[in-house]
């Protein structure tokens, strides 16, 4: 790794500046924020930059030329960062004699890759191409199947939404808000199931004893139409006997969080928790498949972390139901519905697993799964993320998908390149799963 | 045969973590270096032999903890570092597993996560370096959980 670099964040608009600091900082290198190249100038001497990253403002405001006096004493890097128009300038800005151009906001993914290039050897003239977020320029759309709105209610509508979930995550945070329809031994489960090695069938008994509904679900599993002519598992011994240990710490952890995928009032959200319960238990069931096909450590506790890494859904889900809204009668998930579980259902979920007490590692899978890049590359941890995101994608592809348009996690070819399997296994296991869960699951 | 207590490096700004966590840590046995910025933090990381750092955002008027712990990882120090921050925003959880944080933890510091967290990552540090040195190592009373996260543990390979 690099040692950190000084980086002077120059731009004239304050909350930009902040933010750009903010997302050097990020990266672990070293950062002044200042308004205009002058500060620069009264300060001679006393800041050394490595980099500039300026405002395409700044950069016509003096910047040009400082850079251009600097040049002869050689090393200074310059990134402009603009807008889309900006990027359409490319080849004027490289010319006048900045090294790339990158576009607002940035991601810390971004600057990094840039930094990282821009730093290995003398200045060379590199473009980044930047991307712009793309659901932050979706327009808000209404919310499901609710009465036609002005666009003022719309707004306020989502702006009132949007602070009940803030106090959610703040109230998870602090550790007040649970999902209380999960049983409380799910994460014991959890951790008893992480390993490698199965679990030993005494603790795991003990365990799923404690919860007498829970201990319910897994005889049932044991003797479902699967297990037909076999006699009837009256115990749960019996039933670990059956299914084998890691099978019923499956089946118990899946049991143990079934109970936040069931509405309990009729309030017609049931359809939509069961699209959402059959996708979260066939994606768990083809992450088990795909970790075994793609091997390496931790696969254990793929199945938990594919059971958990949506569980922010549900409490977008069950805001919206708090809060009195009407359920989509499709089971589908669209509009302002859609646009709040995908915006806030990850940083939630990892919320709540950091709230059970997983460490804070776990509960970054759920927080990254959409976007893998975001956390260091090689890691087993990464690999998680990439392998339950993909999966999960593959799932909805597939047909289980419960939003309207549901297109989410990584892409499945790159997925596959980083797992090192083929580009298609995520599709196979997929259909694999799908078939699995039509005809009966055992 | 008397062990030498394991060391711990503690670099924040706030008073009242650096009291609080240090009294946690050293009814526990563990012998704990403070700092309160980054030369500081940087200085007692070459000087002493650190088993563990746990490092805050915010560190003086200088640099963050983003940048010192990007330097400790540049400067080729093993020992895993965990990330102390006050407001729980994801960017910064995942900046910190970005650039090689073992954990995150949220403040207030509690004390049982604390100490929950410190253990487990100085367990995998006696494990690996045990087996380093060929040594059986013999880990026992393992929560569950710090299996797993030995495997996960990001390592920063360059």
């Amino acid at each position: 790794m690099r040692l950190p670099v000084h980086i002077i964040v120059i731009d004239e608009d304050d909350a930009r500046r902040e933010e750009n600091a903010r997302t050097v900082d990020r990266i672990g290198h070293r950062c002044t924020a200042v308004d205009t190249v002058a500060e620069i100038i009264s300060r001679r001497g006393r800041l050394n930059p490595d980099l500039l990253l300026v405002s395409e403002a700044a950069w016509g405001d003096g910047c040009r030329e400082y850079v251009r006096d600097m040049s002869s004493k050689g090393g200074l890097r310059v990134l402009i960062l603009g807008n889309e128009r900006t990027m359409g300038r490319t080849p004027e800005l490289l010319d006048q004699g900045s090294q790339g151009v990158l576009m607002f906001p940035l991601s810390t993914a971004e600057l990094d890759r840039a930094v990282e290039a821009l730093m290995i050897g003398p200045p060379a003239q590199v473009v980044f191409t930047g991307e712009v977020s793309a659901v932050a320029d979706e327009p808000v759309e209404q919310i499901a199947e609710g009465p036609k709105l002005s666009e003022e209610e719309k707004d306020e509508k989502q702006a009132k939404m949007r602070e009940q979930i803030a106090g959610l995550a703040g109230d998870l945070r602090s550790g007040k808000a649970r999902l209380s329809e999960i049983s409380p031994v799910a994460m014991e489960l959890q951790g008893l199931c992480a390993s490698d090695e199965p679990p030993s069938l005494g603790r795991l008994v003990q365990k799923i004893e404690q919860d007498p509904n829970l201990a319910t679900s897994v005889l049932k599993a044991s003797n479902t139409a699967a297990y037909r002519g076999m006699p009837a598992v009256l115990d749960l011994k019996a039933a670990g006997r059956r299914l084998g240990t890691r099978r019923m710490g499956e089946v118990a952890q899946m049991e143990a969080i079934k109970g936040a995928f069931t509405a309990k009032t009729a309030s017609g959200w049931s359809k939509i928790l069961a699209k959402m319960w059959r996708t979260t238990v066939t994606t768990a069931h083809a992450c088990r498949m795909m970790a075994d096909r793609v091997g390496g450590a931790g696969r254990g506790e793929i199945y938990s972390l594919a059971l958990f890494h949506n569980l922010g859904e549900i409490l977008v889900i069950d805001l919206y139901r708090k809060m009195g809204e009407k359920a989509p009668r499709d089971g589908f998930a669209s509009g302002g519905l859609r646009e709040d579980m995908d915006k806030m259902h990850a940083d939630l979920g990892a919320l709540l697993l950091r709230s059970w007490g997983m460490p804070t590692s776990v509960a970054a899978v759920a927080m990254a799964h959409h976007d893998p890049s975001k956390l260091p590359s090689g890691t087993p941890l990464t690999r998680h993320a990439w392998l339950i995101g993909g999966t999960h994608r593959a799932v909805v592809e597939a047909g289980f998908a419960y939003k309207k348009p549901h297109e989410e996690g990584p892409p499945l070819e790159v997925a596959a390149a980083v797992l090192g399997v083929p580009g298609d296994a995520f599709r196979e296991v997929a259909e694999l799963s799908m078939e699995w869960w039509q005809t009966g699951r055992e | 045969m008397s062990k030498e207590p394991r060391v711990i490096l503690l670099a924040d700004k706030d008073i009242a973590v650096r009291r609080s966590a240090t009294s946690v840590l050293k009814a526990t046995g563990y012998d704990v270096v403070t700092a309160t910025d980054f030369d500081q933090a940087c200085d007692a990381a070459e000087k002493k032999n650190i088993d563990l750092a746990m490092v805050g955002l915010k560190l003086g008027d200088g640099p963050t903890g983003f940048v010192l712990l990007r330097e400790l990882k540049a400067r080729g120090k093993a020992f895993p570092v965990i990330i102390l921050v006050g407001t729980g925003e994801s960017e910064d959880i995942l900046a910190a597993f970005r650039l090689g944080a073992a954990d995150v933890l949220l403040k207030p510091l509690r004390p049982s996560e604390l100490l929950c967290i410190v253990d487990r990552e100085m367990g995998l540090t006696a494990l690996e370096a045990a087996s380093r040195s060929g040594l059986n190592p013999s880990v026992t009373g393992e929560n569950p959980l710090s299996k797993s996260r030995s495997e996960l543990s990001p390592v920063e390979a360059d």
